[in-house]
């Protein structure tokens, strides 16, 4: 190691080796790194969330899920901001993914499938649900620091796996034996559909998924896509998780291209100087106070999650003086 | 100015003969009970299907496929399996129908406007081959032009194709993207 380095080169010189991360802490197996020296915990900084990661786990009938199944990469130019903005938005399915819905509603159930196929289109199905089920039986809950998550999408009757299927059965008979019946049903009554740890995390409990946001540059954003393998469950449920994964995290998927499509032409909107703001002010009027600090909207379409991850990104960039900043902008 | 338009109509008429001539030409082959699968035919074969690719005609491509076939897109280099890794495609025949179908609708902001594409295909092999059967193995280079700007994708593409009463039909398809593990934007038209 010292050959043809200078004498007084020392590798465990902080100055020359590899830079250590200042901070390290882990929730459930989940790997969290800081990179500022001092800050909240991470218990402080998830609040709340941790019951989504909870929610992760919990369905594995050994306690414990693993990544599997390899890793999707997909990309847009524009703001990484965006990809949070649409991930608890209930009110773009319906629109955005118009093309894929009325494609899966006149799909024939008679034409052959492996299975995959026919979890793709019953999700694309479900994205069609009519706009009164979004504005009554979805809803949008946000907390501190950023967080928020869409609830109550999926109850267990609309499952891509759903009760009435032998695998899902098992899997729940599988829980079952291991947790007591109590615990599987609370575990199974957790209906969480996109939970967004802020800045940079969301993932999906009910379906094994969880993504990854990099920032690249301000027009430039990479997205890395993970599935995980429930320990203890049946492994055809591991086989419909890729399946789902494919449809609804998929570079060449039927729902995400139209995802991305938006962020690039919504990217391009904002490098013109046509307007200078975006109305994100939708449920502003109805938005109500919640449990555990948080604030949610009367609907499932309220903009409150983006109003939050905003007020977080001001106090941020603010050294924590946000709501002042604001109010003085 | 009534005879250039003639000699117009007469060219459109020429280039529709010859590709009636060809098409026909492909089909009396196929009912021939003597008849084989060979290099020639499947390289012919791949060339029309990049062709209807090229030309937006995804109807007439999903007919090229056998009722129970299977298209795929890995995302990983010699990914074993689709079932328990994620694809960037992969579609049984029902939801390649769908796909198909989303490809006409005009509510597909992810093809508006639409991509224009260009397809070369070559280094055609059989890698097995039975009598009505065969496994071909093949090259392609694909240009996508989209809005502002072109994307190149290249790779290894298999096909397994079948000689049915119909002609030769697709019963599976494999494409490896040399980038298959890269950061990619959307795909939305196939290779």
């Amino acid at each position: 190691m010292q050959h043809g380095y200078p004498a007084d080169f020392n590798p465990d010189d902080p100055k020359t080796a590899m830079v250590k991360v200042p901070r390290v802490e882990s929730y459930r197996g989940f790997i969290f790194a800081s990179e500022a020296n001092e800050g909240p915990s991470l218990r402080d900084f998830l609040g709340h969330m941790t019951t989504s990661i909870d929610d992760m786990v919990d369905r594995a009938p050994d306690g414990e899920i693993e990544v599997a199944g390899g890793v999707f990469r997909h990309t847009y130019d524009a703001n990484w901001k965006l990809y949070l903005e649409n991930l608890c938005d209930a009110a773009h399915p319906m629109f955005t993914h118009r093309s894929s819905i009325e494609a899966a509603q006149q799909q024939s159930d008679a034409v052959h499938s492996d299975g995959s196929g026919e979890i793709a289109i019953r999700q694309m199905r479900q994205n069609g649900a009519p706009y009164s089920f979004w504005e009554s039986q979805v809803g949008i809950w946000t907390y501190p620091n950023g967080h928020s998550y869409l609830g109550d999408y999926h109850d267990d009757a609309k499952l891509v796996a759903a009760l009435k299927d032998p695998v899902f059965r098992e899997y729940i008979g599988l829980l079952e034996a291991k947790k007591g019946k109590k615990e599987a049903r609370r575990v199974l009554e957790v209906r969480r559909w996109n939970s967004n740890v802020y800045p940079n995390l969301s993932f999906m409990s009910q379906f094994q998924q969880l993504r990854v946001i990099h920032p690249i540059a301000v027009d430039r954003t990479i997205v890395h896509a993970y599935s995980f393998r429930l320990k203890g469950a049946p492994n055809q449920m591991f086989r419909n998780t890729v399946s789902f994964a494919n449809i609804v995290n998929g570079t060449g998927s039927l729902v995400l291209t139209d995802d991305l499509e938006i962020y690039n032409r919504i990217g391009m909107g904002l490098s013109s100087d046509g307007a200078e703001w975006i109305e994100v002010g939708r449920g502003f009027d109805s938005d109500i106070p919640d449990e555990h600090g948080g604030r949610r909207g009367k609907n499932s379409t309220s903009e409150v999650y983006i109003r939050n991850m905003l007020d977080a990104w001001v106090n941020y960039m603010t050294n924590g003086s946000g709501i002042d900043a604001r109010a003085d902008a | 100015m009534a005879r250039k338009k003639r000699q117009g109509a007469e060219k459109h008429a020429a280039a529709r003969r010859a590709t009636t001539r060809t098409r026909s030409a492909g089909r009396k082959q196929d009912v021939g009970p003597a008849d084989l699968l060979d290099l020639a035919r499947c390289e012919q074969f791949l060339v029309e299907e990049a062709r209807l690719l090229d030309e937006a005609r995804f109807d007439d491509w999903l007919n090229l496929f056998t009722a129970d076939a299977w298209y795929w897109v890995p995302s990983q280099p010699d990914q074993p399996d689709p079932h328990e890794t994620v694809s960037l495609i992969y579609d049984d025949r029902r939801l390649l129908e769908t796909r198909v179908r989303r490809l006409a609708s005009p509510r597909m902001y992810s093809q508006e406007p639409r991509s224009r594409t260009s397809r070369i295909v070559a280094n055609v092999s059989l890698e097995a081959i039975e009598r009505t059967a065969c496994t071909v193995r093949s090259k392609f280079m694909m240009v996508e032009f989209r809005r502002d700007s072109q994307r190149l994708f290249s790779g290894t593409a298999f096909h397994h194709l079948v000689l049915t009463e119909r002609g030769i039909r697709i019963a599976w398809k494999r494409v490896d993207l040399v980038n298959c593990d890269a950061p990619l934007d959307g795909l939305t038209v196939p290779f």
